[in-house]
Order: structure tokens, then C-alpha cells, then sequence
């Protein structure tokens, strides 16, 4: 019975299945009758095909769920945002896609319009919709919403927050459109086929739009705003047997478009199911559908949201800790400073004592001492004034080498109350006095230091003063004895690490009190004053005769560099002598020519003959007057004579040397030879800048002022083409040359000869081209 | 006209010495004391030499030299100088000076070279005289003579002649004589050694 009733069952359940309607759930967005009208032909034309009923039945998008968990259709035709959810949770699997025609093209997929006034000058972009109103269908609506959310998404915009109005209008869509049109809304978006229904149907005109991120490059010639997604699958699910489903394709794909059932549907037929992956992209990227899950379990959306909190969390954490480190480190320190404070307070004990047990001997002490220091005092004072002495002899300006030495030995006497002091220097063959200051009786005759014994010590002691207070009774056999000497101080005197001469100061009678360390320091520094004066005497006079030498070589190089000139010089006259002698031969051998006639000839030769001679003197005297000789010296008179030597090479550069001599020129001290040298030089300098300048405007002018009856000035000025900024600090350096042949010594030369003359050597470029060498020397003072 | 030794130097003593020198020999001397004078006085055409100092402060020497050679006066020029300074003295060759000298000079050889100059300015002169000549008496054949003559320096026969020129072999033995006699020629050699002096092809 059981079984019967159970095969009954079954065999009824078969009945009624074969007998029961297929039902198709159809997502019914414009409400449910208008589902109904749309579908039911379709239905007609499956149960006309397979031989079974079909049934519409219209659902929106929960129901659909409903419907399908319930078992309640068998198959679904949707929206391919709803379908891919489908898929994902039933398994719904799309057995072919809707065909549209529109202006008589057959299309199998759609897109949508973001559309604002054309006349809206403020939105050229999906970028400017920021802060602007907004209408769409429906949020759920995939062509008349989700469609555009993507591409806003994408270009930034987030419309559930970035508008100032977001209005989902419902359908039908044609509501959305005229909103924008007479401005209630900045934008909107529909699908793409209800503006162009719109368009040709006359409602609006498609210039009153402006489509936003237009998309090209695709096979539609509507315009669009976003991709392109498959059209509306027709799916069978899970339960609904396999061949049912493989006849209802085939019904379905062997549907003429033209077909009254196709018509009514306002489709074109039915294709292949897609490829729905582009919607699976789009709910990837909005998180919707069965991608929802993303959107809650998103840890960066989960951090933004809470992003503040965490903030705040952190610093006090932070916070925490650099309060922690701080107070361990003032525990730190407490404790460290505590130790110490310990370890002070019983060193102070201890001190304490110690300062006890030694009050008790200090003022037998400060007692002692005070007489000490009192007698150190007078020393020191005494000391001082001597050393005030001794500086102003060594600092006078107007001493010689040698006054300064008597001056020095003079006060040396007088301060250690000795009457003889000698300075004995050291040769080769044994010592000879230098300097002798004291009473001269005392030694008669002598030619050597005072005692060679007592000498022969200071040397082995280097500059440490020997003091003998009383040689009789500290040493018979030192030898003084001899000369009468009691009392003796000497000290060597060292030039550059080595012992130069020797200082001795004596008396006869032995001491009346003891010399102090202060009185030895003193002797020390006169030695060594004397060391320093004889030292710069020494190098003084080196640097004369380098000076002498270095001039020399320099009026030989001149010479040197002269010697065309010179040859020329000499060819002229020399010429012209020969010729006069060989005419007054000529006339000779021929017998005829009278004596006044021949003598007339001789005295032109020797004419020419002089001239010779004469240039060869002048050179001579230039190249060998070598020792410097200090006299009165005019220095006009030396600018004439070197414009004389220098007249043929100035001529040869074709070089005008015009003289403006200023002629109440006081006389200066110094060096004839050298002066002349240095205005050689500037003129030689002056000739050679000019010989860029053209032919016929080397002018060379040299000028001598007296200035304010103080200095005499002696200037150079050439119209050359003057001096390089860069090298006019280098100019009077030694080796310092700009010219092929030159040696960079004659500027040097100069510069070292006008300071040993206590003068100053400058040089300057003219603005107008050119330079200007001058040198200024001190008038010689009326003595 | 006796030839004159012209001496142009701005030093007083080279230039008389160089006079008294140049006297002694018997030679005739004219001073000049800067290029301009000498450029202003001197006897252009007349026989002898010229000596030029190069260096002199208004017109130097090689300039005075390119201004005098310029005016066409042939006579040769000898350039005095203190310097030697090769460069000048090539330039001075190549533009045709007739010697170079430097200071200071031999006398004998100064005045040999004098000698030498005023020689070879007599030759060239005397030379000139002949060439002149032969000039004169070429200027005075006929076109037709003149073409004849031409054909005669190449030894071409008179019917060879007659054919090249299409005339009769006796009108071409016409213009032949009456041109022998022109030039003054007794031979065609003759005829030939008249034509090299007149430098003609």
C-alpha cells in the first residue's frame, strides 16, 4: 500500500508535472501587468514549440529569491546584475541572450548615458559631477544605475557621497531625461537606447545633452557613457531537468526576430548566452551582488572608518611610553647623583682636617714668605724697568745696528752694577771684543773676552747666565785672578740654534748681593735681544746682497733683451766712420785731394767713432756699477738718462716716449743705479704693452711730481692694452710673466728696490685702456 | 747724362759718409733725407741707382720701393738696412729690388755693388734703346705684311703661304721684300734675332 500509495505519489507527481505549467520569473522593474503584457507571447511561442505550458510569472528582485528557493519557476529571466547574483547563490545558468533591434540594428549588448544640459557650462567631466544632483532609476536597476556607478567610481566619485542630491526616479526612464532637460537635476543617467527612443520620437533633441565620458571605439553608434554588458540572459536553474532546458534553448534560439512573439517582447529574437564576466567585473568593483562580502570584510575600509580611533590609541600609547623612559632616566640620575653627593661629603670631611693641622704652621709661614715676596718685588720692579729700557733701545727706529748694541750693554752695566761689559764674537781663530762698553782701563789692550776660561763655560752652557759672585773663593784657577776680577756674569749669545758671541759683564770688587733668578732671567733676555739684533743685521745684509745681485742680473737680462736695439745703434755709427775712412783712403792712394778735404773726412770718422763709444760706455756703466751706493739722487736726472739708453728700442716699436718732469724735484736718498733700473723697467714694461696698439699712437709718458714736499712720485703711463684684472695681484711676483720672452723678474726687481727704499710700488689699468705704473719714494730729510 | 747714385736715409752720418764713400770712387750723388723728398725730387728716368735705408720714420724703405716701382721707373734699387732681418730681405728680392745690404757694410763691396748697379742699369737702358727700335719698324708693316712676317718666323715657304693666306704666290713675295726692307733684315735669322729683342712669339 505503501508503495502503491508511494508509486502513486510518484506516478501523480509525474502527472503532474507533465501536466503542471513551466513557469519562467521574470523580474518585473516596471511593475508586474506590464511584465505580464510583455512576456506572455513569448510563453505562447515555448508551449506552442515544446508542447508544454509556460507560464509568466513576474517577480521583483527578492520574490525572484523567493521564488527560486521555493522551487516555484524553473526558469528566470533577468537583468545580468540580477543573474549573476543568481548564479552565484542558485546556480542559475543562462541558456541564451535577448536580441534588441534598434534603428535597424541588432544588438545583443547595452549600455547607459551619463547625460547633463548641454548649456551647463560647469560639467565637462564625470570629474565635475562632484557636489552636483544626480537622478537614476533605481539603485538596483543595472542599465538605469549600476551601469554608470562603475564609471563613476572610476573617475573618483562615490554617488552615495559625493553628490549633493541623489534621486533614484523609478520608471519610466523618460521622466529622468525631461529632469535634466528642464534642469531639476545637474545629471542622470538612463540606458542609452531610452534617450535615442527619446530622440527619434521627436520628445528631445540629442543637441540638448551633453553625453559625459563618451566611450568610442565600440561597435554601437549610440552614444554611451560606459561599457557595453550583455543583454538580459534567459537562465534555467538548478532543478529544471536537463532536456527541458536544452528544448527551451533551442525554442528560444530558433525564434525568428521578426517573430509576433519577439515583437510583443520588444526583443529581436534570442542568441547564444554571453559572456558575463563584464558584470562579474562590475560588481567586483562595486562590491555588490555576491561581491557584497567584499565591501564588510575590506580591512583598509574597515581602517578608514575607524582610522580616527586608531590615531588617538596610538599617541596615547606613544605617549605612555616616552613618559615611562623619562621617569626611569630621573630615577637613573637620582641615583647617580646621590653617590656622588656621598663620596663628597667624606672628602670634605677629610679636607677639613687636613686644613686644621695646617693653620697651625701657616702664619710662620706667611711671615717668611712676605719678606720673600717683598724682596722679589724690588727685583721684579728693578727688572721691569730695565726690561722698559731694553725695549725702547731695541724698538728705536732711528738707532743703528752698532748704537743699539752699546746702548744694550750700557744699561746691562748699570743694572748689575758691574763697571766693564764686553761682547766678544766667535771666529775661527780664538775670540775678538765687537763691542766694549764700561771703563776701557780696566782691560788695557785686550782683544779678547774677558776671561777665557769663564768663556769657555758659558759656551758649554748654551745661554743659562754663569754668575761667579766671588772667584776668589769659588775657583783660583778660573784665571780672572790675573785680570783683577772678583765678580763675573756672562752668558753666550745664540743666533739660530748656534752660539754667535759671548756677553760678559765684571768687576773688581766682589758682590754686595746676591743676584736673584730674576736678575739671571734679565741677562737671559739681553742675550737673547742681542742674538735677535745681530740675526736681523745678518739677514739684512744677505738680503742687500741678494738684492745686488738680483738688480745685476736683471740689467744683464735687460741688456740681453735690448741687443737688436743696440746693434742697430752701434751699426749707424760705426757705418758711417768706416765709410769716411775708406773715402779719405781712396783719396789718399790717388794723390790729389787737398789736407783740409781728407781732415774734413777724418773729423766726420771720429764724429761717428764717438758716437760708438759713447753707446758702448752708457751700456757698460749701466750693466757694471754693481755696489749700492747711497747718495743724494735726482730722479729726473735718472729719467733723462733712461730715455737715452732706451731711445732706439722705443724707436724700433715705434713708441713716442713723451717726458713731463716736474723740475723743483727734491732730491731723495738711495741707489742711482737702481732707481734708473726701475724706471727701465717700467719703461720696457710700458713699450712691450703697447705693441698691439697700431703704429703711430704708442704714446709712453713719464711723469715726476713732488707730493706735498713729502714723497717724490715717479709714474709710467702707457695707452696699451693694460693688464688682466686676474693677474694685477700677481704682477710684481717674482717669475710672474705674461710675455713670451720675459723672465718675471723686472717688476719683482722693482717692487724689492723701491721697498728697500722705504717707498711704495702700485699699478693700476686706465679706464680709457692702458696702465699706469707709479712708485713714490720719501723726500730726503735736510740732516 | 752722367748716372747718379741716390741716396735716401734719415741718419745724417750713414747718408754723407755713404756720399763721401761714393765720391771718392768718382761716382755722382744725390741726398735725400726721407721718402717723401726723394719721391718729390727725384729725377725720374735719369740713369744710375737708388739706396734706401728700410728703416725711416715717415715712408720706409720697402714702401718707398713699391711707390717707386709703381710709378714705372726701372732703375735698380739697392735696400740698406741695420738689421738683418731675412724675411724683409726675401720680400725685398721677390718684389725685384736689385740687391740687399746689411750694416755694416764693406766699403769695397758697397762700392763694387754701386758700380755693379749703375752697370746694369746702363745695359738695360742701352738694351731698351734696341727693342724700342724694333718696335717702331714692327708698328710700321702693313696688317697684310705683318701676317706675312708671322709666317715667315715659322720658316713657312711662300706657296705655303700663298695656300693659307689665298693669295698668289707672287703678291706674297711682294710683301715679303717690302717687309725685309721695313725691318731692315738681309735674312730670315735676322729677321728671327729682330723678333726675339721686340719679344715677339
Amino acid at each position: 500500500m505503501l508503495v502503491v500509495i508511494g508509486g502513486a505519489t510518484s506516478v501523480n507527481d509525474l502527472a503532474a508535472e507533465e501536466s503542471a505549467a513551466i513557469r519562467i520569473g521574470v523580474l518585473a522593474y516596471r511593475g508586474k501587468v506590464p511584465a505580464v503584457e510583455r512576456w506572455s507571447a513569448t510563453a505562447a511561442y515555448l508551449s506552442g514549440r515544446i508542447g508544454r505550458r509556460f507560464e509568466i510569472v513576474p517577480v521583483n528582485l527578492d520574490e525572484m529569491a523567493d521564488a527560486i528557493n521555493s522551487g516555484t519557476i524553473q526558469f528566470t529571466l533577468t537583468n545580468p546584475g540580477n543573474y549573476v547574483s543568481l548564479e552565484a547563490r542558485f546556480g542559475a545558468s543562462r541558456i541564451a541572450t535577448m536580441q534588441t533591434r534598434d534603428q535597424g540594428q541588432t544588438r545583443v549588448r547595452y549600455g547607459a548615458v551619463i547625460i547633463t544640459r548641454a548649456t551647463n557650462p560647469d560639467i565637462a567631466s564625470l570629474s565635475d559631477l562632484k557636489g552636483k544632483s544626480f537622478m537614476a532609476v533605481s539603485p538596483v536597476a543595472f542599465g538605469g544605475f549600476q551601469m554608470a556607478w562603475r564609471e563613476l567610481m572610476e573617475s573618483g566619485i562615490d554617488p552615495f557621497s559625493d553628490f549633493s542630491d541623489l534621486q533614484f526616479a523609478g520608471f519610466p526612464q523618460d521622466k529622468i531625461i525631461h529632469a535634466v532637460q528642464n534642469g531639476t537635476v545637474d545629471a542622470a543617467t538612463v540606458r542609452a537606447e531610452t534617450l535615442m527612443r527619446m530622440v527619434e520620437a521627436g520628445t528631445v533633441k540629442l543637441d540638448e545633452f551633453r553625453i559625459l565620458n563618451p566611450q568610442h571605439g565600440n561597435d554601437s553608434t549610440l552614444p554611451l557613457s560606459t561599457r557595453l554588458y550583455p543583454e538580459w540572459p534567459f537562465a534555467t536553474l538548478k532543478n529544471t531537468p536537463r532536456d527541458l532546458a536544452t528544448r527551451v534553448a533551442q525554442a528560444l534560439l530558433s525564434m525568428p526576430p521578426d517573430h509576433p512573439a519577439a515583437r510583443t517582447s520588444r526583443t529581436a529574437g534570442w542568441t547564444v548566452p554571453l559572456d558575463y564576466s563584464p558584470v562579474h567585473r562590475l560588481m567586483k568593483t562595486l562590491k555588490i551582488g555576491p561581491y557584497q562580502v567584499l565591501r564588510q570584510t575590506s580591512f583598509t575600509a574597515f581602517l578608514e572608518r575607524y582610522a580616527g580611533w586608531f590615531a588617538v590609541a596610538t599617541l596615547v600609547l606613544l605617549f605612555l611610553i616616552i613618559l615611562l623612559g623619562y621617569i626611569s632616566r630621573t630615577n637613573r640620575k637620582l641615583k647617580h647623583t646621590q653617590s656622588v653627593l656621598r663620596s663628597e661629603i667624606s672628602e670634605r670631611k677629610r679636607s677639613q682636617e687636613a686644613l686644621a693641622r695646617y693653620r697651625d704652621t701657616l702664619e710662620e709661614q706667611v711671615t717668611e714668605r712676605t719678606e720673600d715676596l717683598k724682596n722679589t718685588n724690588r727685583s721684579l720692579e728693578k727688572s721691569r724697568i730695565a726690561l722698559r729700557e731694553l725695549v725702547r733701545i731695541t724698538s728705536a727706529p732711528d738707532l743703528s745696528h752698532d748704537e743699539k748694541l752699546d746702548r744694550l750693554l750700557d744699561t746691562g752695566r748699570e743694572y748689575f752694577a758691574l763697571p766693564v761689559a764686553v761682547l766678544a764674537s766667535i771666529e775661527a781663530d780664538g775670540q775678538r771684543i765687537c763691542r766694549i762698553s764700561g771703563d776701557a782701563g780696566l782691560v788695557p789692550g785686550r782683544s779678547g773676552p774677558l776671561s777665557d776660561k769663564c768663556v769657555a763655560l758659558l759656551i758649554e752652557q748654551k745661554g743659562e747666565p754663569l754668575d761667579i759672585p766671588d772667584l776668589d773663593r769659588t775657583s783660583a784657577d778660573c784665571g780672572c785672578r790675573q785680570q783683577g776680577w772678583n765678580n763675573y756674569l756672562g752668558a753666550a749669545v745664540m743666533v739660530d740654534g748656534h752660539i754667535h758671541c759671548t756677553l760678559e759683564f765684571a768687576g773688581t770688587d766682589a758682590r754686595s748681593h746676591v743676584f736673584s733668578k730674576w736678575d739671571h732671567e734679565l741677562l737671559k733676555v739681553m742675550a737673547q735681544w742681542i742674538g735677535d739684533e745681530v740675526e736681523l743685521q745678518i739677514a739684512h745684509e744677505a738680503q742687500q746682497r741678494h738684492q745686488a745681485e738680483f738688480a745685476r742680473v736683471s740689467r744683464m737680462s735687460t741688456i740681453g733683451e735690448m741687443a737688436a736695439s743696440l746693434a742697430h745703434e752701434l751699426n749707424q755709427p760705426l757705418t758711417g766712420a768706416i765709410n769716411y775712412c775708406s773715402g779719405c783712403l781712396r783719396m789718399l792712394r790717388e794723390g790729389n785731394t787737398s789736407p783740409e778735404t781728407l781732415a774734413r773726412g777724418m773729423e766726420s770718422a771720429v764724429e761717428g767713432a764717438t758716437l760708438a763709444a759713447n753707446i758702448i760706455r752708457r751700456v757698460r756703466e749701466f750693466v757694471q756699477k754693481g755696489d749700492t751706493q747711497q747718495s743724494a739722487v735726482d730722479l729726473n736726472r735718472a729719467v733723462r738718462n733712461v730715455a737715452t739708453l732706451v731711445m732706439h728700442e722705443a724707436r724700433r716699436h715705434d713708441v713716442e716716449i713723451k717726458l713731463d718732469l716736474d723740475e723743483n724735484l727734491p732730491l731723495v736718498q738711495g741707489d742711482m743705479i737702481q732707481l734708473e733700473q726701475v724706471v727701465l723697467n717700467f719703461i720696457r714694461n710700458g713699450i712691450d704693452a703697447m705693441d698691439a696698439v697700431k703704429s703711430g699712437n704708442r704714446i709712453l709718458a713719464i711723469t715726476t711730481r713732488c707730493m706735498k714736499g713729502e714723497k717724490v712720485m715717479v709714474s709710467a703711463t702707457d695707452n696699451g692694452e693694460g693688464i688682466a684684472e686676474e693677474a694685477m695681484p700677481k704682477i710684481f711676483d717674482a717669475f710672474y710673466t705674461t710675455k713670451p720672452e720675459g723672465m718675471g723678474i723686472g717688476l719683482s726687481i722693482s717692487r724689492s728696490i723701491i721697498e728697500s727704499h722705504q717707498g711704495s710700488i702700485r699699478a693700476r689699468s686706465l679706464s680709457g685702456g692702458g696702465t699706469e705704473f707709479v712708485f713714490e719714494i720719501p723726500v730726503q730729510q735736510a740732516s | 747724362m752722367n748716372p747718379t747714385i741716390n741716396i735716401v736715409d734719415d741718419d745724417r752720418l750713414a747718408r754723407e759718409s755713404l756720399k763721401w764713400l761714393a765720391e771718392s770712387a768718382h761716382l755722382s750723388v744725390r741726398e735725400f733725407e726721407c721718402g717723401q723728398h726723394f719721391l718729390d725730387r727725384f729725377d725720374y728716368g735719369s740713369p744710375g741707382c737708388v739706396v734706401l735705408d728700410v728703416r725711416m720714420p715717415d715712408i720706409n724703405g720697402m714702401e718707398l720701393y713699391t711707390r717707386l716701382k709703381k710709378t714705372g721707373d726701372t732703375i735698380p734699387v739697392i735696400i740698406v738696412t741695420g738689421h738683418a732681418d731675412v724675411s724683409m730681405a726675401v720680400r725685398a728680392m721677390k718684389a725685384g729690388a736689385y740687391d740687399f745690404v746689411e750694416k755694416p757694410y764693406n766699403d769695397a763691396l758697397m762700392l763694387e755693388l754701386l758700380q755693379n748697379a749703375i752697370a746694369y742699369d746702363r745695359d738695360s737702358r742701352e738694351n731698351q734703346v734696341k727693342v724700342d727700335d724694333v718696335r717702331f719698324r714692327i708698328d710700321r708693316l702693313t696688317p697684310r705684311e705683318h701676317e706675312v712676317m708671322k709666317f715667315v718666323l715659322r720658316a713657312k715657304q711662300n706657296k705655303v703661304i700663298a695656300s693659307e693666306l689665298g693669295i698668289s704666290i707672287k703678291t706674297v713675295e711682294l710683301h715679303r721684300a717690302n717687309l725685309m726692307t721695313k725691318m731692315n733684315a738681309t735674312s730670315p735669322t735676322e729677321l728671327v734675332r729682330l723678333a726675339m729683342i721686340a719679344g715677339l712669339d
